[in-house]
């Protein structure tokens, strides 16, 4: 009887036992499983947030306005005579990407202004105070990267 | 049983934990997203840089030019600046002699004056970080003996046009 009764009990405390280990396998399956979750979501979180930053960076219309004060500045330190090439390549890589049709459109002087266009349908004007002429100006495409250059002169001379 | 429930107790307590992260994650998002915005919506300000090519453009010039009345007639030809340009994007400029920056800025006598914008702007320290003033450049300088202050000024916007 009393043999029969200490079977039983260590029977018992074998299953116990066995259980306990289980469910220690399945909590190591459910932790793992959560933090997959928060990583998962984490990285489209991450990854989400540098392509909007990405994007904003890019945008058209920002990089067509900082790139034409960049430009007038360029003019307003100038002296007839000189010869100015700028490095435009960033600008010209999101124009062909926005689709501009005429790519001698990208970039145009005149009246004193300095026009920059990145997207279709919209331009960013800036105007340069020097009083002198821009001519002759044309990107050079993969030159390794592409440039603009343009001709100050002397307003007078034309 | 009892086991059983509590495991699911705890359960439902991870799941919970996901919404409490996911706010974490969109309160975090929308201060990026904020932040970049406020950073790339106002663009690059290029009109104190303006004033400062302006400013060094007319000291060059005046320091150039044969006398004070050739500068003062001559002005736009002399200095190769475009009137027009200057007085239509919101340019100001002010020339004195033998005073300093803020005397002349007060001052009625001028060596040269331009531009619709009240001068006095410019020494407005609350104005310095406020994008609706006009941006400034003050200068002081000798030549030929004689004292000058330059005080130049830019609120030139960028045009969007459509086409």
């Amino acid at each position: 009887m009393k043999l029969k009764f200490c079977m039983n009990r260590m029977n018992r405390q074998m299953t116990i036992k066995h259980v306990f280990k289980m469910n220690k396998k399945a909590g190591i399956g459910d932790n793992l499983m959560n933090n997959v979750v928060y990583l998962l979501l984490a990285v489209i979180f991450l990854v989400g947030i540098l392509v909007f930053v990405n994007a904003q960076k890019n945008n058209g219309a920002i990089l067509a306005d900082y790139y034409a004060k960049e430009i007038a500045n360029a003019v307003n330190l100038a002296q007839a005579g000189d010869e100015i090439i700028i490095d435009v390549h960033k600008p010209t890589v999101v124009a062909v990407k926005n689709k501009v049709a005429d790519r001698n459109e990208i970039f145009g002087f005149n009246n004193n202004q300095v026009c920059v266009k990145l997207s279709p349908g919209q331009k960013s004007c800036y105007s340069y105070f020097n009083d002198v002429t821009v001519s002759d100006w044309e990107i050079k495409w993969g030159v390794p990267i592409n440039v603009l250059k343009f001709k100050v002169t002397a307003k007078s001379k034309l | 049983m009892m086991k059983n429930k509590m495991n699911k107790k705890a359960e439902s307590g991870q799941q919970v934990m996901v919404f409490a992260f996911l706010f974490l994650l969109v309160l975090i998002g929308m201060g990026i997203v904020g932040g970049v915005v406020v950073y790339y919506g106002k663009g690059a300000d290029f009109r104190k840089i303006d004033s400062e090519i302006l400013n060094y453009r007319i000291r060059e010039c005046l320091s150039e030019s044969i006398n004070l009345q050739q500068f003062k007639e001559n002005f736009s030809s002399l200095c190769s600046l475009n009137k027009t340009v200057l007085e239509d994007k919101g340019f100001t400029i002010k020339v004195c002699q033998d005073l300093s920056p803020e005397e002349c800025a007060n001052s009625k006598e001028s060596i040269f004056e331009l531009g619709n914008t009240h001068i006095q702007a410019c020494f407005i320290n609350a104005a310095e970080n406020n994008p609706e003033y006009v941006k400034c450049t003050k200068t002081e300088f000798f030549d030929k003996g004689e004292k000058f202050s330059i005080i130049t000024g830019s609120n030139q916007r960028i045009a969007r046009v459509n086409t």
